[in-house]
């Protein structure tokens, strides 16, 4: 196996997943939800045979399109804010620095909270950059274990992230 | 959102990491997705949430554990509150509501298909779409529209064969922009503009920048209209934000026909208005309508205009002059 699966799964999708990605921050009353209710209903209307193709290109196509009409169309709602929106708009647009810091730091609280196990394989991926092979050798487990464990991470940080008062207050009370 | 949800789309996200899916579980994936906003949503969050931990300045911080060392397969989960952590056996790729899917897109009916590496863009009556192309183009298609889109390495090729479409232009020196709508071929280079096809001419009309229809280059606020000989009257001076309304869903109108003015509505609307006489198809019309509100033009007219209305069914509306 070649690099890292993340650094390939990024390339192949990078160009539709980062303007998505850089657009939906820019729409104030568009949050993931609202352009995942438009996504889903395209999702629908498009032909199934076509989407299979390249089911996560196309999501993140259609992601990225509804982020960009929302700015688009608050564009001309709000002429003088124009070029912001549209640097924004325009590849990862510079995200302001209290916003990533903020997101950091929530990113930081949630892994925190994690069982260790969830978080040390998550930083081995992201962290050291091994694929879920080289994880298996290093934790001397089987592929599968990892695969699971991955996958028990991702959903348990979302979880976290989604939900960080609540999350916080049940782990408070159970231990 | 259920933690099911949750696991699911992380089980997704790590089976897309995990190299090419074959056929049938790109199937189930896509149907996973089609099966509900919320599955969509999760999705989206789950990237953001990659894309974050990718990009995390502080794993430095964040200690290596020994304890993870000794994973044993069998171990048991620590688990997590708040969050329902069944251990069960390995579970079946969902996949569901693959048929109730199929019968909505016949009855939504966009097409969208790809011949010859193009893409073919179908809109129905009352039926907008806007899109953003791979280099940056922002397009928005009118109802009842055909457009093909064709981006090679030299030029960036529209084909506009029926309708109207309003294209933000991407800035690229090297592939020229081209809308061809049959008798007219209109070129831009990073500006804003609306082509419209009608019987026999196409309208050009210049947002921002300019654009080279051939018979004329037409600047910004400018309007050109073309004949089917290819023949154009030179450019009027117009408010091109009104002309293209439009994309917000309004429909403008100065001194148009009533049959213009009907033409657009039902272009927008199941509802399909017919006039029964020809004075009143040519009685110019002013104002500013939203598209998908047919009654209230038909109260405006009823109002300055005399108009008697006749309803055949819940869909169709014929409108009479109350003159003799």
């Amino acid at each position: 196996m070649a690099e890292s699966r993340l650094v390939q799964w990024f390339r192949e999708w990078r160009a539709p997943l980062r303007r998505f990605l850089a657009t939906h921050r820019a729409v104030a009353p568009a949050d993931v939800d609202d352009v995942a209710q438009e996504v889903f209903l395209r999702m629908l209307r498009y032909d199934r045979t076509e989407l299979v193709v390249n089911p996560q290109r196309y999501l993140f196509k259609m992601a990225a399109n509804v982020a960009a009409e929302w700015s688009m169309r608050s564009n001309r709602r709000r002429p003088h804010a124009s070029a912001w929106l549209l640097d924004l708009v325009s590849e990862a647009g510079p995200d302001s620095n209290l916003e990533s810091e903020a997101d950091e730091a929530n990113l930081r609280r949630a892994l925190e909270s994690l069982p260790p196990r969830s978080r040390e394989v998550l930083r081995l991926h992201f962290a050291e950059s091994l694929n879920h092979e080289q994880i298996a050798v290093r934790l001397r487990v089987s592929r599968r274990v990892v695969k699971r464990e991955m996958i028990k991470a991702y959903a348990l940080l979302r979880a976290a992230l989604a939900d960080p008062v609540e999350s916080a207050a049940t782990r408070r009370n159970a231990s | 959102m259920s933690g099911d949800v949750k696991q699911s789309a992380a089980e997704w996200l790590v089976r897309l990491q995990s190299g090419t899916m074959p056929l049938a579980e790109r199937e189930q994936f896509v149907d996973w997705l089609r099966a509900s906003p919320a599955h969509v949503a999760e999705m989206l969050h789950l990237a953001r949430m990659h894309k974050g931990l990718s990009e995390f300045s502080q794993w430095a911080d964040i200690a290596p554990e020994p304890a993870a060392d000794s994973l044993i397969e069998s171990g048991s989960v620590i688990p997590f509150p708040g969050v329902n952590l069944r251990r069960s056996a390995p579970r079946r790729w969902p996949g569901a509501a693959a048929a109730a899917a199929v019968l909505v897109i016949v009855a939504c009916g966009v097409l969208l298909t790809n011949h010859f590496g193009q893409t073919v863009i179908t809109t129905q009556v009352g039926e907008r779409r806007e899109m953003t192309l791979a280099e940056g183009t922002e397009v928005s298609i009118a109802p009842n529209s055909k457009v093909r889109i064709h981006l090679d390495a030299k030029q960036r090729l529209i084909t506009l064969d029926q309708g109207e479409a309003f294209f933000r232009v991407s800035k690229d020196p090297k592939r020229p922009f081209v809308v061809d709508a049959g008798q007219t071929r209109a070129l831009a280079v990073g500006t804003s503009f609306n082509v419209e096809r009608l019987t026999d001419s196409v309208v050009v009309t210049v947002v921002e920048g300019r654009v080279d229809v051939g018979a004329a280059i037409v600047g910004a606020n400018e309007q050109v209209s073309v004949s089917r000989t290819g023949r154009a009257a030179p450019p009027r001076r117009v408010n091109g934000t009104r002309e293209t309304a439009w994309l917000q869903g309004q429909l403008v109108f100065e001194n148009d026909p009533v049959a213009e003015v009907v033409r657009r509505f039902n272009s927008y609307n199941h509802l399909q208005v017919h006039i029964a006489d020809d004075s009143l198809a040519a009685r110019p019309v002013n104002g500013v309508f939203r598209a998908t509100d047919p009654e209230s033009f038909i109260a405006f007219l009823q109002s300055v205009a005399g108009v008697r209305v006749r309803r055949t069914d819940a869909n169709e509306i014929y409108l009479y002059s109350n003159q003799p």
